[in-house]
């Protein structure tokens, strides 16, 4: 699949979702800044946009458009504890280089 | 352990231009080595709730690394050392090693969460520039 999740971040996107109070999954998106060159960005979605592809994995849908796919391709979303912070990290097998905390990447 | 006060400035040198950020509380000396927000207090007395250990103490430290050349470091910590900066706000303590506090004198430690993640942050009036999602720093 080329984007997809581990149940734990199945369950953190599914908290999410409730806790905002419903939605059809998660954008799953990159743009061009941080360190690295490139940067993930997260956002809920309320349906698939005419650009995006959609996928489902455990459970959640996640949505990536098709300018943002290439860069993502393969992707498994986790989320992880690091010391006292928590959040999604990606496993990109594209990036060659990744910024400190994950947030940025480069390809 | 040392007693949990403010201690005289420990990093004179880096702390001279620094201007005092608002404060959150006072130090009886008037120096603000770090200011910590009500954000940061809630967060790390739930955890330490769920730690079920309440006299943990927030430590922060720099270490080298990241990608600016410094990077933020949060943990829990029982033991407070002589050479340690302790504040203590509301029903918290917060620690910061000597070599570390040269880093961060004068910075406002907050507590954010985003569908990103959750996690402690600092702004730090010393970083010259910061990573994209702030973890590392340059000075």
């Amino acid at each position: 699949m080329p984007v997809s999740v581990t149940p734990k971040a199945a369950r953190q996107i599914r908290k999410a979702l409730d806790q905002r109070g419903g939605g059809y999954g998660l954008r799953v998106a990159v743009k061009t800044s941080g360190c690295s060159g490139y940067a993930y960005a997260l956002e809920f979605a309320e349906a698939p946009a005419p650009e995006d592809l959609s996928f489902e994995s455990e459970g959640v849908h996640l949505l990536v458009d098709a300018k943002s796919l290439p860069l993502v391709d393969g992707t498994q979303l986790d989320w992880v504890r690091e010391g006292l912070n928590e959040g999604f990290k990606f496993n990109n097998p594209n990036a060659t280089a990744n910024c400190g905390c994950g947030e940025s990447f480069a390809v | 352990m040392s007693a949990c006060q403010s201690q005289p400035n420990a990093g004179s040198s880096c702390s001279a231009g620094a201007p005092p950020p608002v404060a959150a509380f006072t130090l009886p000396e008037g120096t603000t080595p770090i200011v910590v927000s009500d954000a940061v207090v809630s967060k790390v007395t739930e955890m330490l709730i769920e730690e079920g250990d309440p006299n943990l103490k927030l430590r922060i430290f720099v270490t080298g690394g990241g990608c600016s050349g410094f990077q933020y470091g949060f943990a829990f910590d029982d033991v407070a050392k002589d050479d340690d900066l302790c504040v203590e706000v509301g029903t918290i303590q917060v620690l910061v090693d000597a070599s570390s506090l040269q880093y961060v004198m004068g910075a406002q430690i907050d507590y954010e969460e985003s569908l990103e993640g959750s996690r402690f942050v600092i702004k730090n009036p010393n970083a010259a520039s910061t990573c994209g999602c702030g973890s590392s720093f340059s000075v």
